[in-house]
């Protein structure tokens, strides 16, 4: 913890996020960034149950680098928080359960892409979805969901008024 | 409390209005509950999500992101956007009840306001309008196919109008982004937290 602490001030993060404007506005770009990571892969999500019918997944896959790049900025922005009040988070009941959605989403993507994604492609844009393909969707906008609920819940707990779930 | 502004800096007639609407048992029990606040705080950020992220979705379209799908087909998840609205709108409402002084006497509160109506004004009136009259046109130049009198409209027209639409999808996605930064600033930017702190 405390060299977390140390690697924050040492690079200047900490100051950043301390200054005036500093942590608003890597709240606002956080929350942009969810939404290009909702308005991808939530919409993706939303072809796989049925909405949307007649377009190729093939061709609706050219968003998603949108919302990869909205998970990244997500990444980025996120760390600047937990560098600067990495007692906030760790032990936070909301936050260890938002990274646990996020680790969730990631494998059920990597299942995705691995055993289904080609065959959609080749699926007949008309065609009644897989139920597999449902399945990777409702999983992915239950993760998406949790991963919202448990972000906006870290301010809920502060710790340490409040522990985790191991301490 | 501590009063931010002096009372001779604001006026007081509103406030008292205020302060009467915090006393409303709404606005205590959304203010006090132990879970109230955080509730609505959820379903609102939820409904941003649904809201924003289709948006960013159909703008990225207009912008010529995937641009095979045709735009009356990305319409389709739209359905999930007017849902997201009201759950915004009524969500709001209650986190506006809980405080309504710190945001009404906030101007950036109106910013935020008229950033979400304008971009919703856009895709109403320019996007739908769009493909409503297209689809229209459709109809129009089958059944002049039909008659043998077919007549395609200038290449020219149709660039024009496509960079037109694009214009109005960079200001959708610049107004979106302005609403959340607003939203965002609100907890950071009010002056005044309570109304009944001054009387």
């Amino acid at each position: 913890m405390d060299a977390i602490v140390s690697f924050a001030s040492a690079s200047g993060i900490y100051d950043l996020m301390h200054t005036k404007w500093g942590w608003p506005i890597v709240e606002s770009l956080h929350f942009i960034g969810l939404c290009f990571l909702i308005g991808a892969v939530g919409v993706f999500d939303l072809r796989m149950l049925g909405l949307g019918k007649g377009i190729p997944y093939k061709v609706l896959h050219q968003l998603i680098p949108f919302g990869v790049a909205g998970f990244i900025l997500n990444l980025v922005t996120g760390l600047m928080f937990f560098l600067s009040a990495p007692d906030q988070y760790a032990y936070n009941p909301a936050f260890q359960t938002k990274m646990m959605c996020i680790a969730l989403a990631g494998i059920n993507m990597l299942c995705f892409n691995t055993s289904t994604l080609q065959f959609l492609y080749k699926t007949d844009s008309l065609a009644k979805v897989p139920n597999r393909a449902v399945f990777f969707a409702m999983i992915s906008l239950l993760c998406w969901t949790g991963v919202i609920v448990g972000g906006r819940l870290i301010t809920y707990f502060r710790p340490p008024y409040h522990w985790c779930f191991w301490c | 409390m501590s009063c931010a502004l002096k009372r001779d800096d604001i006026d007081m007639n509103f406030l008292s209005l205020l302060s009467n609407l915090e006393a409303s048992g709404i606005s205590v029990w959304a203010r006090e509950s132990e879970w109230a606040f955080f509730l609505f705080l959820i379903i609102h950020s939820l409904a941003l999500a649904v809201v924003v992220g289709t948006h960013i979705a159909f703008n990225l379209r207009v912008l010529g992101v995937a641009k095979l799908i045709p735009l009356s087909l990305m319409k389709q998840f739209m359905a999930v956007m007017w849902p997201g609205v009201v759950a915004a709108i009524l969500s709001g409402s209650v986190l506006l009840l809980a405080y309504p002084a710190k945001a009404l006497t906030n101007p950036v509160f109106y910013v935020k306001l008229f950033c979400i109506v304008f971009a919703l004004t856009i895709y109403q009136k320019i996007f739908l309008a769009y493909l409503t009259a297209s689809e229209n046109t459709d109809r129009e130049s089958f059944s002049a196919d039909v008659n043998g009198l077919a007549q395609t409209g200038s290449v020219d027209q149709v660039a024009l109008q496509e960079s037109r639409l694009k214009l109005y999808a960079i200001a959708s996605l610049l107004l979106w982004l302005s609403s959340i930064f607003a939203g965002r600033f609100l907890a950071y930017t009010h002056s005044v937290l309570l109304a009944s702190d001054y009387f």
